[in-house]
């Protein structure tokens, strides 16, 4: 898959999901735009759980590289012990590098659909 | 921003690569982790690479090799030039290969990406092949566009008689000289490049 058609699915991706997330008006959805934070921040408003979603894409090399990790590890440090930080991605993820997002309790994806998402959520939401 | 270049060894023996890193860059894991991203040790421990190598201007690590393929890690201190970046992931990918080649590893399947943030950048190795059309690319305006269009406009000229027909069997002549010569400059080139590919080996990055 060709880096611009990942960026399409992605972005398609994005706004089905977050059109999904935003049925239940319990939940805050926040978009960001493209920088150091998160792609998707989704708060439960009564019990002020935070789900923060992170799209990544390799592009041709076909696999996240493993020094992906490294931003993610920034950010994870980043957010409560309570909140959830979940990585989207439509490239593949290598065993080492899924080995060491688990150490972080990175909830990883590799090509999901959106009702996977969106039951991830909800099941890290009711935790 | 962070490097990545990848191959696939044939034969993937990690004690057999550990060993072969080690003797050629003197054990320089501890210093080249200690200056790397990774040097808190909180997301990949330095012994989860099996070699590194540092200058004052950037460093590799070689990552424990996963079924056959190697990865390494390319980080320049600058963070900011792209261009230095690509230079670097290509002068230590032609030294580990150079590497393999030494201690007859085989390898194949060569790529190579830069990560800047959400964008990330591609390189392939070109084959024979690709380098075959680059220079097909570059000359077919050469071998069919300009004469084309050169009998085409001394025809015209001739049709509404600014030029007489002497001139136009020189131009047409011409023409033909010229598209003979361009032929045999796109074989040499084609010959040149060819072989040259046998041994330039360097990650070609795409935006």
């Amino acid at each position: 898959m060709s880096s611009t058609s990942t960026q399409n699915t992605e972005a398609l991706f994005v706004d089905q999901l977050t059109s999904k997330l935003t049925e239940n008006k319990s939940l805050e959805v926040e978009q960001e735009s493209r920088g150091n934070g998160p792609d998707i921040v989704v708060k439960d408003s009564h019990s002020g759980k935070r789900i923060f979603i992170e799209f990544k894409d390799a592009g041709p090399y076909g696999e996240l590289p493993i020094s992906s990790i490294l931003s993610i590890n920034d950010q994870v440090k980043r957010i409560a012990t309570t909140d959830t930080f979940i990585l989207i991605t439509f490239s593949s993820i290598s065993n080492f590098l899924s080995k060491k997002l688990k150490e972080l309790n990175v909830t990883a994806f590799s090509k999901p659909s959106v009702d996977d998402v969106l039951n991830k959520v909800q099941v890290a939401l009711s935790a | 921003m962070y490097g990545e270049f990848r191959v696939k060894l044939t034969s993937f023996d990690q004690a057999a690569v550990t060993k072969i890193f080690t003797d050629a860059y003197q054990n320089k894991l501890p210093g080249a982790y200690a200056r790397s991203a990774y040097k808190n040790g909180n997301s990949v421990s330095e012994g989860e690479f099996c070699a590194g190598y540092h200058t004052n201007d950037s460093l590799f690590l070689v990552y424990m090799m996963e079924s056959d393929r190697l990865k390494v890690y390319v980080e320049t201190v600058n963070k900011k030039d792209l261009g230095l970046m690509k230079a670097t992931i290509n002068r230590y990918f032609e030294q580990v290969t150079d590497l393999f080649k030494k201690h007859h590893l085989t390898w194949s399947k060569p790529e190579a990406t830069i990560t800047l943030e959400e964008c990330p950048v591609y390189g392939f190795v070109k084959t024979k092949k690709d380098r075959f059309k680059d220079i097909w690319e570059s000359q077919k305006e050469k071998l069919f566009i300009t004469p084309i269009a050169s009998l085409t406009a001394s025809y015209l000229a001739l049709r509404i008689n600014i030029l007489p027909a002497d001139d136009l069997v020189k131009d047409m002549k011409k023409a033909v000289i010229l598209t003979a010569e361009a032929y045999i400059g796109v074989i040499i080139g084609l010959i040149i490049g060819i072989l040259l590919s046998a041994n330039k080996k360097a990650f070609t990055f795409n935006f």
